[in-house]
């Protein structure tokens, strides 16, 4: 276990279109396009990923074992054979609950220094 | 299924081969979607602009992941067959860095920009058809050659040149006004010369060259209206010219006065030179036609004259390149054939590795590595080879670089030598890529050939290929052919050598130190007999040096690089004798130059003076006019008409070396007109270098006030002068050598592998009774006749090629038949005895083994 703890320390911090990848992994497995879409949605059209990035960070992410392939499919006939869906390994787990943590962290430490606004 | 543009799948094929496999289905899929998903024309430019951009950051960072992957398993690959790998390193860094070398000169020569504005129409000009040298008629001519849109006219000599205190020697060219106009170069400071600036009585002005100004003057601005001496003729410095510019020929000084070229005194040959700018839209074979036809109109009987005095138009960069231009050309193309030899072997080397390895391949590709997989593994693991090659290569082509500095340099300061210079690396970098391409382009085009399956179920060492025969077959003629070439060239090339080390120069400059010393313009010593009164009192003080057994003086030194002008002379039998040089001599310098006096005396002290016009002239001279010693006594009549007693008969001497055929030449006493610069020669006991130094100092503290140069030994002096023959012949001697190991090396390589290959039909043959001698010659018969068609092939584009050798060396000969043979033999015996040894392990082969390994 303190192994795969070392393994997670040495990814952090995680790379933003990483970060927001796991991030809508954890709530199911989806294929590439999909996440593409919905990160798009959630950062309000801020981080729009083109297939270059796109691809090379799942690459990525299968190297270093943060997801892996997924064997189901959905009905062949309702959907394009090309397309591959990913889900999130309990390793990728760990890393993006580690990297919101950091990320946490350091929002507090700034909000202990700076006058914020508050966010609705 | 809907397919994405073209333009889109065609830029996905740039991603390395995994990444490619992995995703191309589904970023495929994923432009689809997001194509649908926009409808405007705006929004489907913006998608393409960020998918194009997001592509050019992707693709080279995926590349360069998967090739340290298959760097990484390369060198895993390398490492167990370290031998071949170091020999195939080693023979493509020799012959990448000697073709990156020879390319460094070709550079500067040929494609380096010059220091002037547009050199494309500078031309030079011989024999411009004017009757005499006077301002008006040569402005007349230039305005009127409606080619050219300027031209200026000058010539350029070494000259005494003095800054206060200091005095050394200096290339001056003395030009018209217009001269740095035409070159289209403009003074750093100061200013060019005006308009009258060049007419006869005016002033002279003195622009210097921006080395000398940083030298002499400490890159002072005060430099500008201060005064220098030319052999003792006052100028005014107007500006410095610009940095690297020193056209024509490492020129120090340019002056104004070349119209009034009386005004700087000069006793050396001297000689106009034209330089000319092309109207814009004239081209150079225009202006040549224009320029000859206006010749022949002119002076008809100019066309008539050696090549060399003709009328002709050079353009400047060609002019500049000189003999050194074809030169470079030869021996890049004899470079591109040693590359070329390199690369087949290199070839041989690979395929016999793919062979070896079929085995793990085909199991990669049966694990699920696609072929692209595996190509891109071949490609990056030659190119792994070729570039490591290339970076050791760039050690071996500045050491090429640094020699042909040495035995042909360039004429200007930016035409120098330069290995670190875009163009050249950049060359040497498209090389290493090109021949690693080709080397992982034809074992993937193999690997095609297979099907894994059939690969796995058979032995690693099964049967034979025959596509892989015929192309080890091809690689070695291929080899043959161009070893051959390189073989009869370099033993042309070598024999010629051989042959101008042997040749009796006439002179023996063992033991001889040689210093020069000038007394043009100085104003001490300005009288002919003063001048005298100087250089017979030089030679008394080195003739007291210690270890100086004997000491005289001479005019023009042979093997210096001077002009000669030549005449003829009438002697009293009513005979002509010409063409004949003339050289000054005094007392001693024959004996201490090693010049065999054959008959009569050498000068003594009165020879020259009043009542004693003697000259002492040269065997070949002698023969020329039909006459032995009886010459001696007879009187000789020089053009102007004095008369001259024959006192003596020397040795001919090769004057400018070994190259040059024996001329006729007389030698005068130099007390009869003493010259403007003297060249001593001291032959000494011992060492001679270790005299130069005093010799030089007994001469430079009698007056330091004359320039005394070139102090060295005379051995060293014919070092320079064979050191471009000697260059050429190392190099061709060289690459043949290089070519011929790596056809050993090919050769053994290929019947080592047949044997190896063909293991289990040898054993069946053994079994079945066949001798092993029989065997033996069976697989030698493999290797040794496409080495024999090779070598005929080879022989054939010797014939065609072997004229060029002259480029290199004058004096070599054409190939003739004993060069083929030798060459063909030679390498045929190595072909015979490297297959020979290869085939050796067939005696240890067990017929029982080899079967059972089926």
């Amino acid at each position: 276990m303190s192994k795969s703890n070392t393994r997670v320390v040495e990814l952090l911090p995680l790379p933003l279109p990483i970060f927001h990848m796991l991030l809508s992994l954890t709530a199911g497995e989806r294929h590439g396009y999909a996440l593409k879409r919905e990160i798009l949605e959630r950062t309000k059209g801020k981080l729009n990923l083109a297939a270059g990035a796109l691809y090379g960070s799942i690459n990525k992410m299968l190297d270093q074992g943060l997801i892996e392939e997924s064997d189901d499919r959905p009905d062949p006939h309702l959907d394009d054979e090309r397309r591959r869906y990913y889900r999130i390994t309990p390793l990728g787990k760990r890393a993006v609950e580690a990297e919101a943590l950091r990320l946490r962290e350091l929002v507090e430490q700034a909000e202990m220094r700076l006058d914020l606004p508050e966010t609705t | 299924m809907p397919a994405p543009p073209k333009l889109y799948r065609l830029l996905l094929r740039l991603y390395p081969a995994s990444f490619r496999e992995r995703y191309q289905g589904q970023m495929e899929r994923y432009f689809l979607d997001e194509y649908a998903a926009t409808s405007s024309a705006f929004g489907r430019f913006n998608l393409w602009m960020r998918e194009v951009l997001g592509l050019a950051t992707s693709i080279p960072v995926q590349t360069a992941a998967e090739a340290g992957q298959d760097l990484r398993y390369s060198l895993r690959v390398y490492r167990g067959r370290s031998l071949s790998a170091i020999l195939a390193v080693a023979a493509l860094a020799l012959a990448i860095g000697a073709s990156t070398g020879v390319f460094s000169v070709v550079n500067a020569l040929l494609l380096r920009t010059l220091p002037f504005h547009d050199p494309a129409s500078l031309v030079e000009l011989q024999r411009v058809p004017i009757r005499a040298m006077t301002p008006n008629a040569f402005k007349d001519w230039a305005s009127r050659a409606e080619y050219l849109s300027r031209a200026s006219a000058f010539g350029t000599s070494e000259m005494n040149l003095s800054v206060e205190r200091e005095s050394l020697r200096a290339n001056v060219t003395e030009t018209s006004a217009n001269f740095f106009e035409t070159m289209g170069a403009q003074p750093t400071i100061g200013r060019a010369f005006a308009g009258g600036e060049d007419s006869p009585g005016a002033p002279p002005v003195a622009v210097i060259s921006y080395g000398v100004w940083n030298q002499l003057y400490g890159a002072d601005s005060n430099a500008i209206g201060s005064t220098l001496h030319l052999n003792g003729t006052a100028a005014t410095i107007i500006g410095v010219a610009p940095p690297r510019f020193d056209y024509p020929g490492k020129t120090a000084i340019w002056v104004s006065t070349f119209y009034s070229f009386n005004v700087i005194p000069k006793r050396t040959a001297y000689g106009f030179e034209f330089i000319g700018r092309l109207k814009p839209g004239v081209t150079v074979a225009q202006a040549r036609q224009r320029f000859i036809a206006e010749s022949e109109r002119t002076i008809p009987h100019g066309l008539g004259e050696p090549e060399d005095s003709r009328p002709k138009i050079t353009p400047i960069r060609d002019q500049l390149a000189g003999t050194v231009r074809q030169a470079s050309l030869v021996l890049s193309g004899i470079v591109l054939l040693a590359l070329l030899a390199a690369c087949a072997s290199v070839a041989q080397l690979l395929l016999s590795r793919t062979m070896e390895r079929r085995h793990e391949l085909a199991l990669r590709s049966a694990l699920g590595a696609s072929r692209a997989r595996l190509t891109q593994q071949l490609i990056t693991e030659s190119l792994a080879l070729t570039t490591s090659a290339a970076a050791l290569g760039m050690g071996v082509a500045y050491w090429c670089s640094g020699l042909a500095t040495l035995a042909a340099p360039a004429t200007l300061e930016t035409q120098s030598y330069s290995v670190l210079d875009v163009r050249v690396l950049l060359f040497s970098a498209a090389l290493s890529v090109l021949t690693g391409l080709c080397f992982g382009v034809i074992p993937s085009w193999l690997l095609g050939r297979f099907q894994p399956s059939a690969e796995l179920v058979r032995a690693p060492h099964g049967g034979r290929d025959s596509a892989m025969g015929i192309l080890r077959g091809t690689l070695l003629t291929v080899q043959a052919a161009l070893t051959v070439t390189l073989l009869a060239g370099s033993i042309t090339m070598g024999r010629s050598f051989l042959k101008m080390l042997n040749t009796d120069l006439g002179f023996h400059p063992e033991g001889a130190v040689t210093v020069t010393a000038s007394l043009t313009g100085s104003t001490r010593y300005k009288s002919s007999s003063e001048q005298w009164e100087y250089y017979n009192e030089i030679a008394d003080r080195i003739r007291k040096i210690d270890g100086v057994q004997s000491a005289g003086g001479v005019r023009f030194l042979p093997l210096a690089r001077v002009m000669y002008s030549a005449y003829s002379v009438t002697l009293d039998t009513g005979r002509q004798v010409g063409p004949v040089i003339s050289n000054g001599a005094m007392t001693g310098y024959f004996e201490a130059a090693g010049i065999k006096l054959l008959a009569g005396r050498d000068f003594s002290l009165v020879d020259g003076t009043a009542g004693h016009k003697t000259v002492i002239v040269n065997d070949a001279f002698a023969r020329q006019a039909g006459m032995g010693s009886e010459i001696i006594g007879r009187t000789l009549i020089s053009p102007w008409k004095d008369e001259y007693v024959v006192q003596g008969i020397v040795e001919t001497v090769r004057t400018t070396g070994p190259d040059m055929p024996p001329v006729s030449q007389i030698y005068w006493p130099v007390r009869e007109e003493a010259p403007g610069a003297i060249t001593f020669v001291a032959k000494v006991s011992g060492r001679p270098e270790d005299s130069v130094a005093k010799i030089r100092d007994v001469v430079r503290a009698y007056d330091p006030g004359v320039p005394v140069y070139d102090a060295k030994t005379y051995e060293a002096r014919l070092d320079e002068v064979l050191a471009q023959p000697k260059f050429y012949t190392t190099a061709v001697l060289f690459f043949a050598g290089l070519a011929i190991l790596l056809a050993i090396a090919g050769i053994y390589g290929t019947a080592s592998f047949a044997v190896v290959q063909r293991r289990h039909e040898l054993g069946v043959r053994m079994a079945l009774g066949a001798s092993r001698t029989k065997l033996r010659v069976m697989v030698i018969r493999i290797c040794v006749i496409p080495a024999a068609i090779g070598i005929s092939i080879g022989i054939v584009a010797s014939v065609q090629s072997g004229q060029y050798l002259q480029h290199l060396m004058a004096s070599a000969q054409a190939l003739g038949w004993r060069d083929y043979s030798l060459a063909s033999v030679a390498l045929f015996f190595a072909a015979a005895g490297a297959a020979w040894v290869a085939t050796e392990r067939i005696l240890r082969i067990d017929p029982v083994n080899a079967l059972r390994a089926e």
